[in-house]
């Protein structure tokens, strides 16, 4: 949900919104190049409105990659602000590095950042991470220690708190983070 | 294989484990164990013996190969040097020793037919080496003797059996300085506000498994006081 609020608040949000339902079955490159909006702005929202059922897609198979289209669908969503303060909550928890041998990662020495996180080995799925992502992972403690407050890591690297609560809840999903118990 | 070169061979192998022995006690300021630094000697020689013997089979009947894989090596180790300074990962301060050693020994693949040069070349290494090796002595932090030395008192003092981390940890310390540091399975960089920590798996379980965090701390601490001149031997 936090997602869904946070591109809200951009007015270049409903001007993709609204020229989707005035045109249906579009790519976002051509709302991209109509709107004048740069095409990950456009995909980011796309995959968002998608998420949250307010479109649906379609892959176009032509020459060339596969795209993607999209058609506007609408609806509604309720705001549970308990959930969202619930979220926030957590940012004074304190999370640490999760021992895990199925895990690797692609990482920039120099500025101090992961840049992608291979599950499985080698030949695994790899996790892009975007810069301030990569940062927070940099500096997240490792396994067994006193472990770091989400909300000071967040600072530590510029990420927005409730955005730092998602990305940690992605990433112990993924089996990367755990939350510090008391022993 | 004539009785002259089996005869510089047991030389060689004899003068670099005893070379070996006394560096790596005295560059860790004792710090390493007797027992340990005769058993790493050993072992190192061990791996020498059989690659000096392929290299005097094979290169002694090429001159060729043997000018190639010098240069080849030379170039590296400088290239190495040179990318490191460049990232500003470290200072070339202390590998202008180590170039000065390699510079001459380089050289002498070309002049080869000329006896006086290569002794010539071959002797100016020697004052560059003792050079380096004083410098070490008195900045023990870039000895990874040293450094394997004091990972050894930190390794009693620390919470074992803990969880390996693939990426490195970052120490939040006032360093003052840029250089790097460390040895075979660690390597420590320092910078002015940090110090970024990296141990290998391998090196981790040896190790019996440290707690990570509480390591990097204590390592960049027991360098930190020796550059600045607070710590006893």
């Amino acid at each position: 949900m936090i997602d869904l609020i946070k591109v809200m608040s951009s007015e270049r949000f409903f001007e993709v919104t609204e020229y989707l339902k005035l045109n249906p079955n579009v790519n976002a490159s051509s709302i991209s190049s109509n709107l004048n909006i740069h095409i990950i702005t456009v995909q980011r929202y796309l995959e968002v409105l998608e998420k949250y059922g307010f479109v649906s897609s379609r892959e176009k198979r032509g020459i060339g990659r596969p795209s993607k289209t999209y058609t506007f669908l609408g609806g509604k969503f309720t705001l549970d602000i308990d959930e969202l303060l619930k979220e926030y909550s957590l940012r004074s928890q304190k999370i640490r590095e999760k021992e895990n041998s199925t895990i690797s990662y692609n990482y920039d020495i120099d500025n101090e950042s992961i840049k992608q996180v291979i599950i499985g080995g080698r030949k695994g799925t790899k996790v892009e991470l975007e810069d301030k992502s990569g940062k927070f992972l940099w500096m997240l403690p490792p396994p067994d220690s006193d472990g770091e407050s989400i909300e000071k890591l967040a600072s530590q690297s510029g990420m927005a708190v409730l955005d730092a609560v998602k990305f940690v809840r992605d990433m112990i999903e993924i089996g990367v983070m755990e939350v510090c118990t008391d022993e | 294989m004539n009785e002259d070169n089996i005869f510089f061979i047991i030389f060689f192998v004899l003068f670099m484990l005893i070379l070996q022995i006394l560096l790596r006690y005295f560059l860790s300021h004792r710090k390493l164990h007797i027992k340990k630094v005769f058993s790493q000697s050993f072992k190192q020689i061990l791996i020498m013996i059989p690659i000096l013997l392929v290299f005097m089979i094979f290169f002694s009947h090429n001159d060729w190969f043997s000018l190639i894989f010098t240069a080849v090596m030379f170039f590296l180790v400088i290239a190495s040097f040179i990318y490191n300074f460049v990232k500003k990962r470290d200072s070339m301060k202390r590998y202008i020793y180590f170039i000065l050693v390699y510079i001459p020994l380089f050289m002498m693949n070309f002049f080869q037919d000329n006896s006086a040069v290569t002794t010539i070349l071959a002797f100016i290494p020697l004052p560059m080496a003792i050079l380096y090796f004083v410098f070490l002595y008195r900045y023990p932090f870039y000895s990874q003797y040293w450094v394997e030395g004091s990972i050894d008192e930190i390794l009693s003092q620390v919470e074992k059996g803990c969880g390996y981390s693939p990426k490195p940890i970052t120490v939040f310390k006032s360093t003052g300085k840029r250089f790097i540091t460390g040895c075979r399975g660690l390597k420590i960089m320092f910078r002015e506000e940090k110090t970024i920590v990296r141990m290998s798996r391998k090196y981790h379980k040896a190790c019996g498994s440290p707690n990570l965090k509480e390591f990097a701390e204590r390592i960049t601490e027991k360098i930190i006081e020796r550059y600045r001149g607070e710590a006893d031997e």
